[in-house]
C-alpha cells in the first residue's frame, strides 16, 4: 500500500486547503502534528508542551480559522543579499551619514555611507537622530509571475521607552561604576 | 568531489517565549502605542482573533501568536529577521513584570535538491536503511531531530531536524531550534529572568541566525558528500 505524503508546514504554509482536502484520520503523517498544537492550550483542559519551537498553530489551530493564521504565500519572494544594521551619526536636511555593520558576514569591515533623508518611509524619518538604528536590507524580489527585481529597504529600529524601574535600576548601576571608578583613582 | 553550495529557497524566522501572558492585551494598535511598530503598520494588521485566551494576526509581515502561556513571533521575510528580535524584546521590555519561564529561537530553512537522487541521498546519509531492511520495503525518512548543545552558548539544547518536502518537489526542510530555560534557581526574581530573556535576544539572536544557516547548508552539502 502506498503512504500518502507527510504533511509538511511548508505544504500547509503553500496551500491553505490542503488540510481540508486530506482529512487526518486517513493519514497518519498528520495525526503527530495535529496532537501537539496549541489546540490543547486553548480547550484549558491539558498541561501544554514546554517546547519553544515554533507554534503548531501557526500552521494548523482547529478553534479558529486556520486560513487567517496560516503563513500565506507572499505576493512576492524576497532573496536577501545583504544585510546592515547602521548607526545615524549626522542627519542633515538632505541626508543621512551612517556607519554600516554588516550583518550578513560579521567579518566585513565597518563601513561609512550617507543615504538621503527622501530613501526613507514618511513614518521612519521623525526618528532620525544621531544614535539612531536602522536596517538597510538589499537584495532581489521575484514576483508571483517570476519578475525579478532589485530590493532595497530601509527600517528604523524602535524600541519602547525605558520603564521608570529599569531607569531606576541603570542609574543606580552607573552610580556604582561612578563609584568603583572614583574609590580606584584615590 | 561533490562540491554544493546550499542557499535556503526559504526561510521562517520565529521567537518564542513562555511565561504567563493576557493574550486580550496584544493588539497590533497595543504594539504602536508602545512604540514598537510604526502606526501606519498596525493599521492595515489582518486580525484572526484577539480573546482572552489567544491572540493573533499579522502586522508588518509578523506573525503574533499569544495564548495564556506562550507569546510567538514569526515572520517568513528574511528581511525581518532583525525587526522580529526588536519586537520580541521591546514586548518584554514593555511586558517587566510578566513572569517568564523559557525562550526559543528558530529558524526553519527550505532547500531545493539538485535532483531527486541527491534528495534521497540526504536521507540516506542521516538514517542508513540497512537497519530497517529487514523490516520494512523501500524504507525512508520522514522525520530526524537530533538534540544536543555548542560550545560558547547558554541554550540548554538544540534540536535540529530535517524532513523532506514534497511539494515543491525534492526539497528538504531543516528546521532550527535553540532553547533556553530562564526560570533557573540562579534566576529567583522576575527582573533577573526578563533581563537573561532579554540579553539572550540581544546576544543570541544575530549568531543564532549564522549558525542556523551555516549548520543547515553544510549539513547538506556534507550529507551528499559522505554517501
Amino acid at each position: 500500500m502506498k503512504l500518502a505524503e507527510p504533511l509538511t508546514t511548508a505544504d500547509i504554509e503553500n496551500d491553505n486547503s490542503v488540510l481540508a482536502s486530506q482529512p487526518p484520520s486517513a493519514d497518519d503523517w498528520i495525526k503527530p502534528e495535529l496532537e501537539t498544537s496549541w489546540t490543547e492550550t486553548y480547550a484549558g483542559s491539558k498541561v501544554p508542551s514546554q517546547e519553544t519551537k515554533v507554534p503548531k498553530a501557526v500552521s494548523y489551530s482547529a478553534p479558529i480559522n486556520r486560513q487567517r493564521l496560516t503563513t500565506p504565500s507572499p505576493p512576492s519572494q524576497i532573496k536577501m543579499l545583504q544585510q546592515w544594521e547602521c548607526v545615524i551619526h549626522e542627519v542633515s536636511e538632505e541626508c543621512v551619514s551612517c556607519e554600516l555593520h554588516d550583518l550578513t558576514d560579521s567579518l566585513c569591515p565597518t563601513e561609512f555611507a550617507e543615504i538621503y533623508v527622501s530613501e526613507f518611509s514618511d513614518f521612519d524619518r521623525p526618528l532620525l537622530e544621531e544614535g539612531a538604528v536602522f536596517y538597510w536590507s538589499v537584495g532581489r524580489e521575484t514576483s508571483k509571475t517570476g519578475q525579478v527585481r532589485r530590493y532595497s529597504e530601509l527600517r528604523l529600529r524602535r524600541m519602547p521607552p525605558l520603564s521608570k524601574s529599569k531607569r531606576r535600576e541603570i542609574t543606580r548601576k552607573a552610580q556604582q561604576l561612578g563609584q568603583l571608578l572614583i574609590d580606584s583613582c584615590r | 568531489m561533490i562540491d554544493h553550495d546550499f542557499e535556503p529557497d526559504q526561510e521562517t524566522f520565529a521567537i518564542v517565549v513562555l511565561g504567563d501572558f493576557n493574550p486580550a492585551i496584544f493588539h497590533p494598535a497595543w504594539f504602536s502605542a508602545n512604540q514598537l511598530l510604526p502606526e501606519e503598520e498596525t493599521r492595515e494588521a489582518e486580525i484572526a482573533v484577539i480573546t482572552k485566551e489567544v491572540a493573533a494576526f499579522v502586522v508588518g509581515n509578523i506573525h503574533v501568536q499569544v495564548d495564556p502561556v506562550r507569546f510567538g513571533l514569526t515572520t517568513t521575510q528574511s528581511t525581518r529577521g532583525p525587526v522580529l528580535r526588536d519586537v520580541a524584546s521591546g514586548t518584554l521590555s514593555v511586558l517587566e513584570h510578566t513572569p517568564l519561564s523559557a525562550i526559543g529561537l528558530n529558524l526553519d530553512l527550505q532547500f531545493h535538491m539538485p535532483s531527486e537522487a541527491d534528495w534521497h541521498r540526504i536521507g540516506h546519509a542521516l538514517a542508513p536503511k540497512e537497519l530497517w531492511t529487514p523490516f520494512l520495503e523501500e524504507p525512508g525518512m520522514r522525520h530526524l531531530v537530533i538534540e544536543g548543545t555548542r560550545p560558547g552558548c547558554d541554550a540548554q539544547r538544540i534540536h535540529i531536524q530535517v524532513q523532506p518536502i514534497f511539494s515543491p518537489k525534492w526539497s528538504i526542510l531543516v528546521r532550527i531550534n535553540q532553547h533556553y530555560r530562564i526560570d533557573t534557581a540562579d534566576r529567583p526574581e522576575v527582573s533577573d529572568r526578563h533581563d537573561a530573556a532579554t540579553r539572550i535576544l540581544d546576544r543570541d539572536w544575530p549568531s543564532f541566525c549564522s549558525f542556523a544557516k551555516q549548520t543547515a547548508a553544510k549539513l547538506l552539502a556534507d550529507c551528499l558528500q559522505k554517501s
